[in-house]
């Protein structure tokens, strides 16, 4: 799903043509790339391909809760949170087998699975390079370089791999997984914005709370989007990650009404499409999608009292811009 | 000694690895690379620890490139060793930063993301300046580098 994210960055006065530019520029600032080289078009197209820059405005945002707000080393680890998620990208859609990619073909299916992995990697190492390279306050370096370390993304998708059509799979495994592939990293991109601009400590944890159950409702929201939304509206057949093997919150609840758990645990690879289509129309009808949204709506509450602990700040209304943002997208 | 060494440092590894991925790292003791590392790190004053944490380093990073470039043909197979060789990398970052060596991963960073571009783009490369990169760190960092012998140069010549 891609929502044009310009109304967004304009009510934040957030400049999209100064995050692009920065993005940009990780690439073409390289004096390791050559300017025909197929590492450089290709990052650059995936930057141009678009994509919402949530990362990124987090990290500014995060930084106005600080003492030095939006400062060029904001824009900077903006740009790098940006990256890493692009990487993180090309390779999932290797791992997930993904042929498009906002519309346009995946990465290594316009180069090769080789070149794809690479240029994955090539935007990691870069990032690594800029970040461990600067000499200032050493201490801080390690801080953003620990948690900007993809160990639990990748964590995370360990966990979806190694539990398709696993339908034991407990709700604390689901949240794990959630947490690790999708929560992290907003969490993340909040406080290092906020510990970049030397906001209080305590401020940080908060902003970093805040961006968990943010990225937490929105992965069950998109778990929802995936059994409620028809193949047309998606883009891809409805109830994909089912098919898939993946085992989402809206699976785990219609669970709980045995005949439907005795028919998904018929499901596996290579069970006919009928029996996919069957067992979406009965997760559809038993509440499950409902009760879901109100989890969803639970995290969103939660993210919401954060911000009205933060009321302090003049910030705290950029959060709740943000949570509109998020709450347009999550109801 | 040396066999033993890297023993020791796959056992470390081991231990420091989060359980959840699921790897087990097949302990490559004779790796000609690895083994070369470790005569040169036992030639350097250091704590036993050090020396085992900057052997992992190396160990993790060869590893890590080694999955990456040899993926197989079938897509979820490739797909899982994608997966195998980011994991391996990023543990690698938290295993350095852990021992304290971000001085490592700074110095290392450039030489690997040089690997990856030539890879991209399907030159010839192999591991030969990431073992050089890391060896002119060590050299750096612990300046008391003793006299190297005969034997060690000729397996520095074959590697390097």
């Amino acid at each position: 799903m891609t929502l044009s994210n310009s109304s967004l960055s304009d009510q934040l006065q957030i400049s999209m043509k100064q995050i692009n530019r920065d993005l940009e520029r990780i690439v073409t600032a390289d004096p390791d790339v050559a300017s025909r080289s197929i590492v450089r078009k290709s990052v650059l197209e995936l930057i141009r391909s678009g994509g919402k820059r949530l990362r990124p405005i987090m990290v500014i945002i995060g930084s106005r809760f600080g003492i030095k707000p939006e400062r060029t080393n904001v824009y900077q680890l903006a740009a790098v949170c940006e990256f890493i998620h692009a990487a993180s990208l090309v390779h999932d859609d290797i791992l997930d087998q993904a042929d498009t990619r906002r519309g346009q073909p995946s990465l290594h299916k316009t180069t090769n699975v080789q070149t794809a992995v690479q240029v994955g990697n090539y935007m990691m190492s870069r990032v690594l390079e800029l970040l461990s390279a600067r000499t200032k306050d050493r201490d801080r370096n390690i801080d953003e370089l620990a948690s900007l370390t993809t160990t639990q993304l990748c964590l995370g998708e360990y966990q979806q791999m190694d539990n398709r059509y696993n339908f034991d799979l407990t709700l604390e495994q689901y949240w794990e997984k959630t947490r690790n592939k999708t929560a992290i990293l907003m969490a993340t991109s909040l406080h290092l914005g906020a510990r970049a601009s030397e906001a209080d400590e305590e401020v940080a944890k908060q902003l970093y709370e805040f961006g968990d159950q943010l990225g937490m409702a929105f992965q069950v929201r998109d778990d929802v989007l995936d059994l409620q939304q028809s193949a047309e509206a998606l883009g891809k057949p409805a109830g994909a990650d089912l098919r898939n093997g993946q085992v989402t919150l809206p699976v785990l609840l219609a669970m709980e009404e045995p005949a439907i758990e005795s028919h998904l645990r018929k499901l596996h690879e290579g069970a006919p499409d009928q029996l996919f289509d069957e067992a979406i129309k009965l997760i559809r009808n038993s509440g499950a999608i409902e009760r879901a949204l109100e989890v969803s709506h639970t995290f969103m509450q939660r993210a919401w009292d954060i911000t009205e602990q933060l009321a302090d700040y003049p910030a705290h209304r950029d959060l709740q811009t943000l949570w509109h943002y998020f709450e347009k997208r999550t109801y | 000694m040396i066999t033993q060494f890297i023993q020791d440092m796959y056992e470390q590894l081991e231990r420091e690895l989060p359980q959840q991925a699921g790897i087990q790292l097949n302990a490559d003791l004779y790796n000609i690379r690895l083994q070369d590392m470790a005569v040169r790190l036992h030639h350097v004053e250091m704590a036993h620890k050090e020396r085992l944490a900057l052997l992992g380093c190396y160990a993790l990073v060869l590893l890590s490139l080694r999955i990456h470039d040899q993926l197989p043909t079938d897509p979820a197979a490739a797909g899982r060793s994608v997966l195998d060789g980011d994991f391996i990398m990023s543990f690698y970052l938290q295993f350095a930063l852990r021992h304290g060596f971000i001085d490592l991963i700074a110095e290392l960073a450039p030489v690997i993301k040089q690997v990856q571009i030539k890879r991209a783009e399907r030159k010839q490369t192999d591991e030969a300046h990431i073992h050089k990169q890391t060896v002119k760190y060590i050299t750096k960092r612990y300046k008391k580098l003793y006299p190297l012998t005969q034997t060690f140069k000729q397996v520095t010549y074959d590697v390097v």
